[in-house]
């Protein structure tokens, strides 16, 4: 189900008329059939035996990890911790990763001069295994580590697992955050549900309105990058930075706004990113759950183990302070990041451009710190204005631009082709002589596309003071109800819904 | 150990990880006011306090220490 | 306390009011075909209530085969076209019902017409005939209907109840036309050139056969449906076969239409056995084959208007006030035909 159609909103409303209905003490059971409900209405039925199979073992091994925690017996809460997160990453590996590890073993052994062809395997994963998965993961770690207690309730735990607002593209909330609301009963308030339908709206200007009129250039562009050489490349990357930025945020002011409306508070996954000075930065602003998973869950763990300690020792030892402050943590990124482009897909493309460029460049970053310090006392740039900021936030989007290149033409060699294919036709000519107008949008579309940017940069220039929302609700009532129109009906109007569109598959809802 | 005599060892720390001979920190202190101070070099921080202090935090404290007031607490309490 | 829910659910009340007229504005610019359907379809709505003596519902031989402006000059009878192209027999009965809303005394003429297989009716033909309707609960068993009988994905089922969603995208090349939509006031009139101008030839195409064939199902529940309500609500209904030249499967159905209609005692005037009474001639009255042209139009508008005189007693509306929008229609309407007609049917308007 389509989080921008008529059904899904049908559907919503549904729920929210169902669940203020019933007592507090079950609002929580009216989410969990609602989930169910979501579930059937967007995916194969039968997939759902998975996420059953995830919530059985992880409600057993947290309950026993927490009882034998209690006992002092680690060493049993240690094996049930394996078993849950061997069981539930292995699930998720074999239904995302094995044709991964297939195609690599047969490459491998081609090389090797004795190949073989194992035939890959054609596995339907769940709704949001990817998100889930993640969300399990964390929590039985956090149980393990005593950051949270056990939920020993089996419908509860489900409840945790499969919230539908985080089937589709998450975000990867922790159990701590979520508990005392998920449980918990709401109250009927009239604010709350206009807050969460405001945002929801935005949402979905986002996406039919901006996202899907982008996707039409970028998949125009490359979908034949033979014809449109040169600076078409370059303007489809820009581009696609937009798409999927108001795609998949767009998404999230959906699905948070829908699950405000509930009462229920998820964490945030973006923050106006394009405002970013630095790499590293952009990875908080974006897509921040997941960030901030392999954080907690992958860096931390890693920095902090034997291994990596007896590493540093030994670097210090070897080659002095400074390169034992940098290379582990440098070596820990690596592998986070390693998991970072894995996570987005069980191929190479995904890997290198999204995992091993941005380490690269924040590693970098990192060993040539002391480096860019001395050139810009060199050259006496003032690093407090304007100017410098908008260079910086320019420098990560380009970067960033280069590594979604990757994840958008999925392939590597593939990628590598469009870039060259970029770099040498020498064509700015296109953006004088209405060559713009021919790339599936016309005229009014192709202006109404920049105007719509625009608006897209003002709100998120006054979301860096506060609230949008806030900031509107303290306005008169005129001026509010205007606003809201012009989003209703701009979305009614301008939206690319309805026949002669396709259905703009949101990128991240394959996960 | 006290409280004094933690902050001093805990300033020495602080100058060395970030290379930094002039910070001065206190309990409100957090990674906002701290240049270097990031999520990179949290862990560099703490394992170099464990080092210095000869104390182990767990995982908990790792996700959860919010300023320098609360890790000097918690020092103290596993110094005890 | 209470004053605060009151006045919240006040603003909650004018918001939706306010998006309401808001979203008919938008609608009405956006929504629907350009041309000709607009006039017959909306143009319907146009009458005022209890102002017409007949109404006569059906697809494109409805339209093109009873010139309602001259009607009047004529005998005085006010009666107008309901129809549209392509319009299929199965939504006869909601069209009826959303008819009769606004005319609820008239003589109601049922074109037998619009036959189609299960998958022969595209969602854009469909449009045409709801496009134009209010929103109203008849409307959605209309589009309910249509859904069922030609097989409609739920996408289009909203897209028919919701038509912005199929339109919208119109936005993009809104001319002046769009905020002007405009009626042409001929009480449904047919102006096209194609009508005016245009002869076939087509007394080839003549299927005669008194065989009979089973409706699809759908068509015919929908029948006897249709028949079902019109005795119920007691309609004065008369059943229309009109002129055109069909393929055999098709006259097969309507025979077997007829054959059910006669069951009911309704009354049924068909076209083709009254062919020469009427005086229709083949080759000079229609444009193709199953559309007259203007001059067959006059020919049928004569012999149903006679037909209904006599057996209604229409009062004779000519000459007062409250009709002058009718005269208004025939000075306009006659304006734009004079050049197609000949001496003679001139003189018969007389």
């Amino acid at each position: 189900m389509l989080i921008t159609s008529l059904p899904f909103l049908l559907f919503f409303a549904a729920t929210l008329g169902i669940y203020y209905i019933l007592p507090k003490r079950y609002q929580w059971v009216g989410l969990f059939v609602f989930s169910i409900a979501f579930f059937h209405f967007s995916a194969a039925d039968y997939t759902i035996l998975y996420a059953v199979a995830a919530v059985l073992v992880t409600t057993l091994c947290a309950g026993r990890m927490a009882k034998a925690k209690t006992e002092g017996n680690s060493r049993s809460a240690k094996r049930w911790l394996v078993l849950g997160l061997v069981v539930n990453l292995g699930i998720l590996a074999t239904l995302k990763y094995s044709n991964f590890v297939i195609r690599n073993v047969n490459f491998a052994a081609t090389l090797a001069g004795k190949p073989t062809d194992i035939p890959q395997l054609d596995l339907l994963a769940p709704l949001g295994i990817s998100f889930y998965t993640m969300s399990v993961v964390g929590y039985l770690l956090d149980v393990y580590w005593g950051i949270c207690p056990a939920q020993t309730n089996l419908v509860k735990t489900a409840l945790f697992v499969g919230y539908w607002p985080q089937l589709t593209s998450g975000p990867i909330a922790r159990y701590n955050e979520v508990r005392e609301q998920l449980y918990a009963g709401h109250k009927f308030d009239s604010g709350q549900i206009a807050f969460g339908m405001q945002r929801m709206l935005w949402g979905i200007f986002k996406k039919l309105v901006i996202s899907a009129r982008l996707a039409v250039v970028v998949d125009t562009i490359y979908g034949d990058t033979a014809t449109y050489g040169g600076y078409y490349i370059w303007l489809a990357a820009v581009l696609f930075m937009f798409q999927l930025y108001t795609d998949f945020s767009g998404c999230m002011d959906i699905i948070l706004g829908a699950s405000e409306c509930y009462g229920i508070r998820l964490p945030e996954n973006f923050r106006t990113p394009f405002f970013s000075r630095s790499v590293q930065e952009y990875w908080q602003r974006w897509h921040i759950t997941l960030g901030a998973w392999l954080k907690d869950y992958i860096l931390y763990p890693v920095l902090r183990s034997r291994a990596w300690k007896d590493m540093t020792k030994w670097i210090k030892a070897h080659w002095g302070k400074k390169a034992a402050k940098q290379i582990p943590s440098i070596l820990g990124m690596l592998c986070v990041w390693l998991l970072m482009g894995l996570w987005h897909g069980g191929s190479w493309n995904y890997v290198l451009g999204m995992g091993v460029w941005f380490w690269f460049l924040i590693a970098a970053a990192q060993v040539l710190d002391p480096v860019f310090k001395k050139v810009i006392a060199l050259l006496k740039v003032n690093t407090e204005c304007f100017s410098w900021h908008l260079f910086q936030s320019l420098r990560v989007f380009t970067l960033a631009m280069i590594g979604n290149m990757f994840f958008r033409l999925n392939g590597f060699r593939k990628t590598l082709r469009v870039i060259k294919a970029g770099l040498f036709p020498n064509n700015p000519e296109i953006f004088f002589d209405g060559s713009l107008f021919k790339l599936g949008l016309d005229g009014p579309n192709f202006i109404l596309m920049v105007v719509s940017l625009f608006v897209l940069l003002i709100v998120s220039l006054l979301q860096e003071k506060d609230s949008v929302r806030k900031q509107i609700a303290r306005q008169n009532l005129p001026f509010r109800w205007i606003i809201w129109y012009g989003l209703i009906f701009g979305i009614l109007i301008f939206g690319m819904y309805g026949p002669g569109y396709n259905a703009a598959d949101f990128i991240y809802q394959g996960f | 150990m006290n409280r004094t005599e933690i902050y001093e060892k805990l300033t020495a720390v602080f100058q060395d990880v970030f290379d930094d001979d002039g910070i001065e920190i206190n309990d409100s202190t957090t990674a906002a006011d701290i240049e270097d101070w990031d999520s990179l070099t949290h862990i560099m921080l703490l394992s170099a306090v464990e080092d210095e202090f000869g104390i182990k935090f767990d995982m908990k404290a790792v996700q959860g220490l919010k300023d320098v007031g609360a890790m000097v607490n918690l020092i103290g309490e596993l110094l005890a | 306390m209470k004053k605060v829910y009151i006045f919240k659910t006040m603003k909650v009340i004018v918001f939706l009011l306010g998006f309401y007229v808001q979203f008919s504005y938008v609608s009405h610019v956006l929504v629907g075909d350009t041309g000709y359907n607009f006039q017959q379809s909306a143009g319907f709505f146009e009458e005022p209530k209890d102002s017409l003596d007949a109404v006569y519902i059906g697809a494109s031989p409805t339209f093109t085969s009873w010139v309602a402006p001259l009607a009047y000059k004529k005998y005085g009878i006010t009666m107008r076209t309901f129809a549209n192209n392509a319009q299929p027999f199965i939504s006869a009965e909601n069209l009826l019902k959303i008819a009769r809303k606004r005319q609820s005394n008239a003589v109601y003429l049922i074109a037998i017409n619009g036959l189609y297989e299960k998958n022969e009716l595209s969602v854009e033909t469909a449009h045409r005939t709801t496009d134009f309707l209010p929103h109203s609960l008849e409307r959605a068993f209309l589009i309910y209907t249509l859904c069922h009988g030609f097989q409609y994905s739920l996408d289009e089922y909203f897209e028919l109840l919701f038509p912005i969603i199929r339109y919208h995208s119109r936005w993009n090349s809104l001319s002046a036309y769009f905020f002007h939509r405009d009626y042409e006031r001929t009480k449904g009139g047919f102006t096209s050139s194609t009508f005016l101008n245009e002869v076939e030839n087509i007394a080839d195409y003549y299927c005669a056969t008194t065989d009979r064939e089973p409706l699809p199902g759908f068509t015919q529940d929908a029948l006897v449906k249709l028949l079902a309500y019109c005795k119920n609500e007691n309609v004065k209904v008369v059943f229309v076969l009109s002129a055109q030249y069909r393929n055999a499967q098709t006259v097969k159905w309507y025979n077997t239409i007829i054959d059910e209609v006669k069951k009911y005692n309704y009354p049924i005037i068909n076209e083709m056995s009254d062919f020469d009474e009427i005086g229709l001639d083949d080759k000079t009255d229609f444009y193709n084959d199953c559309h007259t042209n203007i001059h067959g139009a006059l020919k049928i508008t004569d012999y149903l208007a006679q037909y209904l005189i006599d057996n209604y007693g229409f009062e004779d509306k000519r000459g007062g006030t409250e009709y002058a929008d009718w005269d208004e229609a025939y000075e306009k309407y006659i304006e734009i035909v004079r050049p197609y007609l000949t001496e003679e049917e001139l003189e018969w308007l007389q």
